[in-house]
């Protein structure tokens, strides 16, 4: 009976360190058009976001989009080849991705995600990001043909940096 | 493993051919290797609804879309699947059924169903589902859960359909579509099957409700309280062996032959058997509506015109001129062929060997006459070598376990019985020269040493639907002579046996897996009494033995007991491949029997044995399952 009331010294063994998920998703705009054409919106981490949001909400409830809204976080969006990276609590994770999965629409536009990658690390996810954005690139020259600009290949050297700088 | 959507709606309207190819695309860029277009049907079937669904080409996707096959790789790179896979095309006919008259229509034999690679079923009130769930031939019930359900999911159907082998298909482009009320059924269901009999299919109207494989698996894992594992089967796994299963059926006639017109031109080559295709045969494939990515060699592809097998045409066709049709691989039941040997013996004269042959409606075969003739005789032959292996082969190593290799007289014993295996094998060959199969077949019963054993001939053969007539006496009379004499020719003349025993290795297989049982009947009381052999063997054979043989013989025990008795078998017959795998598992059934230290090990490569495709089976035979059981009843009766 005494072991009970017995004080324990805290331990830090018992603590479990905090782990988020990396989830790299490819978004495919306004997939009922005609295939060739260009995009009606140019994504950035605030529509993404507010479309992940929009998504959660009416689907898991505010507690549980409260509850994620700590670690959920767009990382990373390059507009040309339509990836980006999004980071969320491991424990929140299958619950997210499925939100993210109903997702409809970002802003006006018809749009779903796909998911290419998922890893427990930023640096597992930076390789695979990487990866992904070249070949994604090769598709886009393929599409764009001779419209493609030596802008667009600036453009996308920097996007390949930032994915190279990205922390946590 | 490749994931497969198999519910892309099709209707006949023009913009919907449009919609249908961008999901296409959309499909095959997420990483699908297969899709089925899914044509809906209400009301009473009619010829007008014969499968008429145009499939897509590949070179029509690529104009829309340039980019699609480096696209398409890039998925299917993440997901894991093989490249060379090529993108399938499917046709699914869903029925809505609301009447058990209705019902009715969705039997095996309909020919607008077999238009079709996938038949669903739609249940619209109870009695409908109960015998969409108990009786239909369909593959698939796919139940609407967007609306409220208009009858109650029972578990016993569900489990009937289960058993049954029939999948359920869960839509996910309602949850997508915010049509949440279906989640509490589809739970249900999830749960009845546990997950086992379930699909996950997008019935995308548009290209935006239709998502990637590995999304589709989490969202439904997590709405529908799957395992993540069990949610990708449901995408992947079950859908290929539902196709599996379905095209089977639409293909083969019993699902297990297949007939394929044969051009006029070509000939039956038994050098180069017909079975050899089916080693590459794709079972999912659908013929046509495969669309390769890049120019990888196409696995075999079924034909579209190829139908099962209607017998009254072939019937007239073979009667009529003798060939065109070839059978997938000549395993249909055999009629009972009377073989008929009248035994004239002296020494190793030639015997002559009549077979009458019941022209049976079911063998077709494309080859001439004596191809057609000589049939039974190899079955009859793999059969019988074949049991002889196996006691040999045993007997062997028993002496070897029981004694040890330092005993001389042990060794003596089963050096006795090895060189009678010797015999054996030119006695086989011996024959083999003499061009007589069927006497290949009966010699090697009495050579084996044990006269009693001629009796049980008759016993033997008589099940086997071979209905065969030896002379029992004049055999027995000449026993000793025939055991000896052709040994002289053992060496040179094994190799034809060899050769010629595979050429007929495919078309024995199955037959050798019916006939095993009555087979092992006759073999009981010799097996009793093992000692009784030995002895008739030895006495005779120990006089005359080579002594190079012995040698040889010696070497080989050893290597016996620590290899296992298929070795023993192989290096007694090692041009004998074919009867030699036949036997490997009769062996071990026997082993059960005589070495129980070594049942474990057989045991365990009993249960390795798996069961494979009809066509795979011939190629790697396996024995014939109650063999071993009944091995390991006589093991406990001793």
């Amino acid at each position: 009976m005494h072991m009970l009331f017995e004080h324990k010294p805290f331990r830090w063994s018992i603590m479990v360190a905090f782990k988020n998920r990396y989830m790299v998703m490819e978004v495919f705009l306004d997939p009922n058009r005609d295939i060739k054409g260009d995009d009606s919106i140019i994504i950035t981490p605030f529509n993404l976001m507010k479309a992940i949001k929009d998504s959660i909400l009416p689907n898991f409830g505010e507690c549980f989009l409260a509850s994620s809204l700590g670690s959920l976080q767009v990382k990373y969006v390059n507009p040309i080849t339509k990836i980006c990276i999004i980071r969320v609590s491991k424990e929140n994770h299958q619950k997210v991705w499925s939100a993210i999965t109903m997702v409809r629409k970002i802003g006006n536009c018809p749009a779903f995600f796909n998911l290419l990658d998922l890893s427990g690390s930023i640096r597992a996810c930076r390789v695979a990001a990487l990866k992904c954005d070249e070949k994604k690139f090769e598709h886009y020259k393929l599409m764009a043909g001779d419209r493609l600009s030596t802008d667009d290949s600036q453009r996308m050297q920097n996007y390949l940096e930032k994915i190279k700088l990205l922390e946590n | 493993m490749g994931f497969f959507d198999l519910n892309i709606p099709y209707e006949t309207s023009l913009p919907s051919k449009a919609t249908r190819m961008k999901l296409v695309i959309k499909a095959m860029e997420l990483g699908y290797s297969g899709v089925a277009y899914n044509r809906t049907m209400r009301g009473v079937m009619s010829d007008h609804d014969r499968c008429s669904i145009p499939l897509l080409s590949f070179s029509s996707l690529l104009s829309l879309v340039p980019s699609l096959a480096s696209s398409v790789s890039f998925h299917r790179e993440l997901l894991g699947v093989s490249q060379n896979t090529p993108f399938r095309q499917y046709t699914r006919l869903t029925v809505c059924v609301d009447s058990p008259a209705q019902a009715q229509v969705l039997n095996s034999g309909n020919p607008i169903l077999k238009s079709y690679d996938v038949v669903a079923v739609k249940p619209t009130n109870q009695v409908a589902f109960d015998h969409a769930c108990e009786k239909s031939e369909v593959d698939i019930i796919a139940i609407d859960f967007s609306e409220k359900l208009p009858f109650r999911l029972k578990m016993s159907m569900v489990k009937a359909a289960v058993e049954r082998g029939v999948y359920f298909e869960i839509i996910y482009s309602d949850l997508i579509a915010e049509r949440r009320q279906m989640i509490p059924n589809a739970k249900l269901l999830v749960d009845w099957t546990r997950g086992k009999n379930l699909i996950f299919s997008s019935a995308a109207s548009s290209v935006n409700e239709i998502r990637g494989p590995y999304d589709v698996a989490n969202l439904l894992s997590m709405l529908l309280g799957l395992s993540m594992e069990r949610a990708k089967a449901a995408i992947s796994k079950n859908c290929r062996n539902l196709l599996t299963n379905s095209l089977r059926k639409r293909y083969f006639y019993k699902e297990a032959i297949r007939v394929e017109p044969l051009s006029s031109g070509q000939t039956f080559d038994s050098n180069n058997p017909f079975s050899m295709d089916w080693l590459m045969w794709d079972p999912i494939s659908s013929g046509e509506g495969d669309l390769q990515l890049d120019d990888v060699p196409v696995a075999v592809k079924a034909s579209k015109t190829m139908k099962a097998i209607d017998f009254d045409s072939i019937i007239d066709s073979t009667s009529s001129h003798g060939g065109g049709f070839l059978m997938g691989s000549k395993f249909l039941e055999l009629t009972p062929a009377s073989v008929e040997v009248p035994e004239k013996l002296d020494g190793d004269h030639p015997l002559t060997c009549h077979i009458s042959e019941a022209p049976s409606q079911h063998q077709i075969s494309g080859s001439e006459n004596s191809q057609e003739a000589r049939l039974p005789d190899a079955e009859a032959a793999a059969i019988h070598s074949d049991e002889i292996w196996r006691a040999t082969s045993t007997d062997g190593k028993e002496a070897a376990i029981l004694d040890g290799l330092e005993n001389s007289v042990s060794l003596a014993k089963t050096e006795g019985h090895d060189s009678s295996l010797q015999h054996i094998s030119s006695s086989l060959s011996n024959s083999q020269n003499d061009d007589s199969v069927y006497r290949k077949s009966v010699m090697p019963i009495e050579v084996s040493g044990n006269t009693d054993f001629l009796s049980q001939i008759d016993k033997c053969m008589k099940p086997q639907g071979f209905d065969a007539e030896v002379d029992t006496t004049s055999v027995v009379d000449q026993d000793v002579e025939v055991i000896l004499e052709p040994q002289k020719d053992a060496q040179a003349c094994t190799n034809h046996s060899g050769t010629e025993l595979m050429e007929y290795e495919n078309n024995s297989v199955s037959v050798e897996h019916k006939l095993s049982l009555p087979l092992s009947s006759s073999v009981i009381p010799r097996d009793a009494s093992p000692t009784a052999n030995y002895s008739s063997t030895e006495d005779v054979q120990m006089k005359e033995l080579d002594q190079r043989e012995v040698n040889r013989d010696i070497i080989l025990l050893s290597d016996e007991d620590v290899k296992d008795d298929s070795q023993v078998a192989s290096f007694l017959t090692f041009e004998e491949q074919s009867s030699q795998e036949q036997n490997h598992g009769k062996a071990q059934g026997n082993n059960l029997t005589s070495v129980p230290s070594s049942s474990g090990r057989t045991k365990a490569k009993l249960k390795k044995t798996t069961v494979l495709l009809p066509f795979k089976r011939l190629l790697h035979p396996i024995a014939f399952k109650k063999k071993g059981k009944r091995s390991e009843h006589r093991r406990m009766l001793a």
